[in-house]
Formats: C-alpha cells, structure tokens, sequence
C-alpha cells in the first residue's frame, strides 16, 4: 500500500474517522498500533512477527539498562541489543553480499560459502535504526523507558515505517504522551502537505524515470551531453522521490495531530558536502551523527581521527543503503568530501571566512556537481554501468543518442524555482481553503496531478532500503 | 448562508480549473476531433484538427472518411485530370502519424520529394488509421478504389498488424474456417478503451481533452491491466493466413507496395538484423506471390549504426519504441521515392 495509491487514501481516511470518534487515548494509540501493522501486512505479513521480535528484545534490553544501576549490567544489554539488531540486519541485508565478495578472494583456494535465498523484510534498515535509537537513549539517560506500546508505535508508526524519517525517541515519544486529537485545522494543514508531496512524487520524479531510467540501463546507446542530462534529471528525481514520500508521511502525521521533523531542507542550495548533509535525508545524518559519529569519538580525538570518522561513518551510511559496492563508494565519496571540506575548514575558512559572491556560485557548482557524480554509482545498477556513465560523462564522448527530454526542463525549472521561493519559507506552503484563490489552487493542483502523472508510475526509490 | 457562500467559490474554482486545464490539455497533450461509426468505414475520426503532445508533437487536420492532411478527392468532379498519378497510402497509426506534423508523414514527403524530382503530377492521399489491419485494407478496397482511383497503393504494415488478424473484438477481422478466408466487418466495435467501451452513450465526452485524459489515468489507476499472454503460434497457420493476405491485397490492389516497418531492439547491436516471426513471413509471402516489399530494416539499422539516430520514438517518450518520428519518415520517405521514381520512368 503505497502514500499515491487509492488503498492509502481510503486506509487514512478510514483511521482519520476512528480517531476522530474514539474519545479515550489509549484506545486511539491501540489503533494506531493495529492500523501501522495492518500497513505492514499490505507489504509482506511474512515479516510482521520479525518486526515484533525486535521490538520486544529492544523494549526488554532497553527496560533493564533503564532499571539497572550496574554498569556493566548496563552496558552489556545494550551489546545484546545492538548485536542482536546488527546482525538480524547483516543476515537479511548482507550475507549474500558478504558472500559473494567473500568468495571471489576464497575461491583462488577453490573454497566458497553457499548463497542463501533470502527475501529483505521491507523497511527492515529504517527499524533496525529505529530501535537502536531508543535503546542507546535509554542508555545514555536522555530519554526514559516508555511502555511497550508506545515503543512499538515508535517503531511502526505507519507514516513513517517503510522509508522514514528516522524519528527521535525524545522528539515522538512524549507526542504519545498527550491525547491525538484530529482538529480541522491540523487536517486541513497535513492535506496539503501530502499534496505536496504527491506533486514530487507523481509529477516530478515519476516523469523523470522515464528519461532517466532508459539512459542509465543501457548508456552506451546515448552521447555524453544525454548522459549528463540524465544524471541531473536522477538528481532532481531522488530529491522530488524520497523527500516527496517525507512529505506524505508529515502530512498524514500533521492530519493526526503528530509532528514528524522535515527530512529536507533545499539540499541542492548546499555551498558544501557538509552543508549538504545538513540539508538532505536530516533524519538519517542526524541518526549517523548522534549514534555512530560520537560513539567513535567524534571530534573529541584530535583533527585527523575526526577526518577518518568523518570517512567511517559516511562509508557505513552507504553500506546502509544497499549490499552493493556501488553504495560502499557512495558513502566512501561522500566521506572523503567532508572529511576534505573539514580539513578546509580547520585549515583556510576558520582564520578568514570568504562572502563573495563568486566563491559562493564556485562553492555551490562544485558541491553540486560533486553530488551529482556521486549519484551515478547511487543510482547505477553495476559497479561496470556506473563506470561506463563516469567514462561518457567526463571524456565527452559524442557516439551515441541525442536524447533531450523536454520535460527536463520543464521539472528542473520547478524545483530551482521552489528551492528559490523555499529559502524565504519557515513551513510548508499552505494555502487559505475558504477563500476563492485557495480553493482553485487546491483544485487546479489536483487536477494537474491527475491530467499530468504518468501512466506507468515507478516505486519509491528509497522502498528498496 | 457561509457554507452556501463557500460551495459557489468552490464551484467556481472547480469550473476555472477545469477550464484552464481544457485549454492546457488541448494545446500540449491532445485535442481529439472525436469519432463517427460510418456503416462503411467503421469507427472513423470526425473532421477537425487534432493535436498530439502524448507522443511527439504533431498537428493533423482530419477530414472528410478519415483523410489525414488532405481531403479525399471530390466526388463530384469525376474522372481525375489528365497526367495525374494518384498514390494511396493505407496503413495504421504509423501512416497516420499524429505524432508528427503533416509535412513531415511520409505520403506528403513522398510527394513533395517526387514533385521535385520530376515532371510528374504526384497527388498523394494519406488514408492511415489508428488500430487499422490489412483486414481493413482488404475489405475497403473497392471502396478506396471508386473514391481515388489511385494508380499505386502502398500498404504499409508492420509487426503487430498481422498479429491480431483473427481478433473477433476488433472493427475489422478476418474470419478463417475450413482453410477458407473472409474479412468480416464488425459493426458494434466501438472501443479499444475500457471505459469507452463500456459507456457507449458517454462516449462523446471524450473530445473533451480533460475527460480524455482523465479517464486513461483513473482506467490505469482503478483497473490492472492484464498481462498479454504471448500466445503459442502455429507457423504453418499463419504463413497460410499471410501468404492469403498478400495474395488478397494484390489481388484487389494490383499496383502494390507493401511497406514493412519493422520492430528493433536498438539496445542489442546483435540484433539489428534479425527479422521477427511476421516480417519473415510476410518476406516469404512476398517473394511466393511476387509482391514488391521495401522492409525497412535494413535501412533503419544502417541509420542507427552510421549516424546513431533513431527511426522510432521522441524526445518524450522513448528512443526505439513507438511510432516513427521524423527521422524514420524521412528515411521511409526516401525509399519510397526511389522505388517511385523507377516506376514512373518505366
């Protein structure tokens, strides 16, 4: 069950109604609970009862740490947890990976390990960090233990489940603690929201997939000048694809009266990989940040172990994404882009900061196009394709299809425009229903998505982490 | 008297929308001028002018029986003058190319290349027809003969034609029982489109770009489409089916052509010249009954390989599937020309 699909519309409304009429709060979490797996099931039931044996190992290591005084006690159920959650991840995510990369260097000793036939549990990466957030809060002290429910709901909160955000145990949780109230305001507020969202994803993103899908399965066919065209629509569609599915999920929380934090914040204005950062999949650099970046030290440890840190965390982000070594030198890139820009930082920026304008355009060309490169091996289906893409971009290479796909164009014009009249917005653009002008804006965009979303629409990209 | 207030706002944004959208959807996406069921003819375009943006960009003006860019010679002025040759061109969406703009459909290019060419009195009539079969060609075949009289017919088929010959739901069929062939005319067709179909009454509504495209979204939306099944194929059967479909259109057309524009998978080099099921047997058919045939792969493979341009699809859809765009009709255009040019000589 998809945010763009005809069952979702029907399911939220549905639930919207429930919560409406269910005075006691109790009640409404329980059915928030149901609801979430029930939305689950619609994906893969199979896995219901894995999602749950994670939620109950989490919610019991996490409630010992919490009641015990020993440290040790503590720390070594929050190892149980951790492993337990590292690996139920490495064996679902990885092993065939492993395996694979395992074997080529073993196989010069004509020694293998078997392949297994392994079937990756949806949202399986989003729950795995999900729990681990909560439990290594209860550790640090930052948040309090919360019933198993609760926890649960954190955990499968149906707006948020398949493909995040990644939300904050501190930042959800205490949400719960207060009645959900569905007041008219909040509905008509998330509505648009979720319109928005379904606008990037359905307009945009899915429109793109059919110029940027053809070039990248096959792009020796086409010249270097498509090629490049292709990798900027890719760039334009991962951003309108996932933060478009953000979006729907804040809405669908905003219309239940719980705030989910935005995902996105107008990426591609970045002057720099660590501005970037701060700017794109929040949730998740914010997760790396807090659990991964402090726990190997952070910056604590002198200059140079930052660097390599900076390098660690970024090469297992992209290890997050996928089994694959096109996202292990995803991450790697993007790694070695903050650790320089750092070093830059520390070395040059520190002492004098620059505010023209020309190193501003030379600092946000060169970030964008350092991201956009970078997007090839993310989106490449081979390690070989995304060297085959790098090759046509850069030794420009004018064998091939000139293929100049006008609605191109047309959505990176949409999306410059919206990050340009984004950067003056606090909040999401929200329009006033009982005037003439708001309605018709509602309407004519409804319409638009109807008259203009393709006939084959693509699934979300981030579905397959 | 508020919420009265507020659903006449919202009726009348509704209708400014919707008024809006109209005019964006015809300019840019389509303008259809609708259809008749002619008793003769079959579901046939209404005259106007239809706009494609869907696929390609192209302007076509219908007219009177469906004749694309041009009218079919007038009824009433008998014999055609002195000198004139008349080409007829017949064939499906791929000679009716709304895709692209009237100059550039390969009968007009056929024309307009001869005319340059020669002393010759080239008149060309372009009576392609979106979801046409050669049952089609077939069956109208006196009807096109009393209302052009032309001296040479091309009928350009390609790989999906020959494929649904036997399709009882279609508006033109062949009937085969006892090894005994009859094109059948299926007059209750009304639709390819689901909803269409089934709301027969409604079915004007669709000139409305809006409704149009509305309805192929929420069709796509609300119902799966099946997956064609590739049905198993009895070679010997359709190599019977074919050389008697050859052998009916030379028969009723005796100045033929047939144009084969076939199916390429242009993403594996190794098979650019490998001929699909039907395209060997129309080739056989041809060779067996001495049809002339310009297949076009040969020369659209050489395009690909020496200039790494693409006879079908556009910058909107997708390079190598769809209709032809104007480097395929250029190209077919060419041939057409040359195999023209020796026939008006001799």
């Amino acid at each position: 069950m998809i945010f763009t699909s005809v069952q979702y519309i029907v399911f939220f409304a549905v639930i919207l109604l429930l919560l409406h009429v269910i005075h006691v709060n109790k009640y409404k979490k329980m059915l928030l609970l149901v609801a979430s797996y029930l939305f689950y099931s619609f994906w893969d039931y199979r896995f219901v009862a894995l999602i749950v044996g994670m939620t109950l190992v989490n919610h019991l290591a996490s409630s010992i740490i919490s009641r015990s005084g020993n440290d040790r006690e503590r720390k070594l159920w929050l190892a149980i947890s951790v492993v337990a959650n590292l690996a139920t991840l490495g064996f679902f995510k990885y092993y065939n990976f492993f395996v694979e990369s395992a074997n080529v260097f073993l196989g010069q000793w004509g020694l293998s390990f078997p392949f297994l036939n392994i079937v990756l549990p949806v949202a399986i990466s989003f729950v795995t960090f999900e729990v681990m957030s909560y439990t290594i809060d209860i550790y640090r002290k930052e948040i309090k233990s919360h019933s198993f429910w609760d926890f649960s709901l954190l955990v499968v909160f149906f707006p948020h489940l398949v493909a995040g955000p990644i939300l904050k145990p501190r930042q959800f949780l205490p949400q719960l603690e207060k009645d959900i109230v569905i007041k008219r305001d909040n509905v008509i507020s998330g509505i648009q929201i979720f319109i928005f969202g379904v606008v990037k994803k359905v307009v945009i993103a899915d429109n793109l997939a059919h110029f940027v899908d053809p070039v990248f399965d096959n792009p020796s066919m086409y010249n270097s000048l498509t090629v490049w065209c292709a990798v900027l629509g890719y760039a334009v569609q991962i951003y309108c694809d996932f933060s478009g599915y953000s979006d729907m999920a804040i809405g669908s929380a905003r219309c239940m009266g719980l705030s989910i934090p935005r995902n996105f914040n107008l990426p591609y204005l970045s002057l720099s990989v660590t501005e970037f950062w701060r700017r794109w999949h929040i949730s998740l650099s914010t997760w790396l940040r807090e659990y991964l970046y402090y726990s190997l030290g952070g910056n604590r440890k002198g200059r140079f172990r930052q660097y390599v840190n900076l390098t660690i965390v970024m090469l297992l982000g992209g290890l997050w994404h996928g089994a694959s070594w096109n996202f292990v030198v995803w991450g790697l890139l993007h790694g070695l882009g903050l650790a320089i820009h750092k070093a830059y930082f520390d070395f040059f920026l520190k002492k004098k900061a620059i505010q023209s304008r020309i190193y501003q355009s030379c600092a946000w060309l060169l970030t964008f196009v350092f991201v956009c490169v970078t997007w090839v091996f993310f989106r490449s289906p081979s390690f070989a394709t995304s060297g085959e893409i790098l090759k046509k971009m850069f030794l420009f290479d004018n064998q091939g299809i000139s293929w100049y796909y006008p609605l191109l164009a047309v959505c990176m014009t949409i999306v410059v425009a919206s990050h340009i009249v984004g950067r003056k917005m606090e909040d999401y653009p929200q329009v006033d229903i009982r005037s003439f002008r708001g309605i018709f804006i509602i309407v004519f965009v409804l319409m638009g998505i109807l008259f203009l979303m393709p006939v084959n629409s693509s699934p979300f990209i981030y579905f397959q982490f | 008297m508020r919420s009265i207030k507020w659903a006449v706002q919202a009726l009348l944004a509704f209708l400014a929308a919707l008024l809006i959208w109209e005019i964006l959807l015809q300019l840019t996406t389509i303008r259809s001028t609708g259809y008749n069921n002619d008793p003769v003819l079959g579901k046939i375009a209404k005259e106007g002018t239809y706009i494609n943006g869907q696929e390609g960009y192209g302007w076509t003006r219908i007219y009177a029986e469906g004749a694309i860019g041009r009218p079919f010679p007038d009824a009433s002025a008998g014999a055609k003058p002195p000198g004139e040759k008349r080409i007829l061109f017949i064939g499906d969406s791929f000679t009716e190319a709304n895709q692209v703009m009237t100059a550039v459909k390969f009968p007009f290019q056929v024309e307009r290349k001869l005319k340059q060419d020669g002393p010759w009195r080239i008149e060309s009539f372009n009576a392609g027809r979106s979801s046409a079969s050669p049952a089609y060609y077939i069956h109208l075949a006196d009807y096109y003969h009393q209302r052009i009289a032309p001296d040479y017919v091309v009928v350009q088929i390609n790989e999906d034609d020959l494929k649904d010959l036997r399709n009882r739901q279609g508006n033109f069929y062949i009937d085969e029982a006892e090894g005994r062939y009859q094109t059948v005319f299926n007059d209750s067709f009304r639709s390819t489109n689901a909803i269409a179909a089934r709301l027969d009454g409604l079915y004007h509504l669709l000139e409305f770009s809006t409704i149009r495209v509305a309805s192929e979204k929420v069709q796509k939306l609300l119902m799966d489409e099946p997956a064609k099944k590739e049905e198993a194929r009895d070679a010997a059967r359709d190599l019977a089916l074919t050389e008697w479909t050859l052998a009916e259109l030379q028969r009723k057309y005796p100045k033929l052509v047939v144009l084969f524009l076939p199916t390429i998978d242009f993403s594996s080099d190794g098979d650019l010249d490998e001929q699909g099921y039907f395209e060997r047997l129309v080739a056989q058919a041809a060779r067996d009954h001495q049809i002339d045939l310009i297949n076009m792969r040969g020369p659209f493979a050489d395009l690909y390989r020496q200039q790494h341009k693409i006879p079908y699809g556009f910058a909107n859809t997708q390079y190598g599937l769809g209709h032809m765009n104007a480097y395929g009709h250029d190209i077919t255009s060419d041939l057409l020309v040359d195999y023209f040019r020796e026939k008006l000589i001799q």
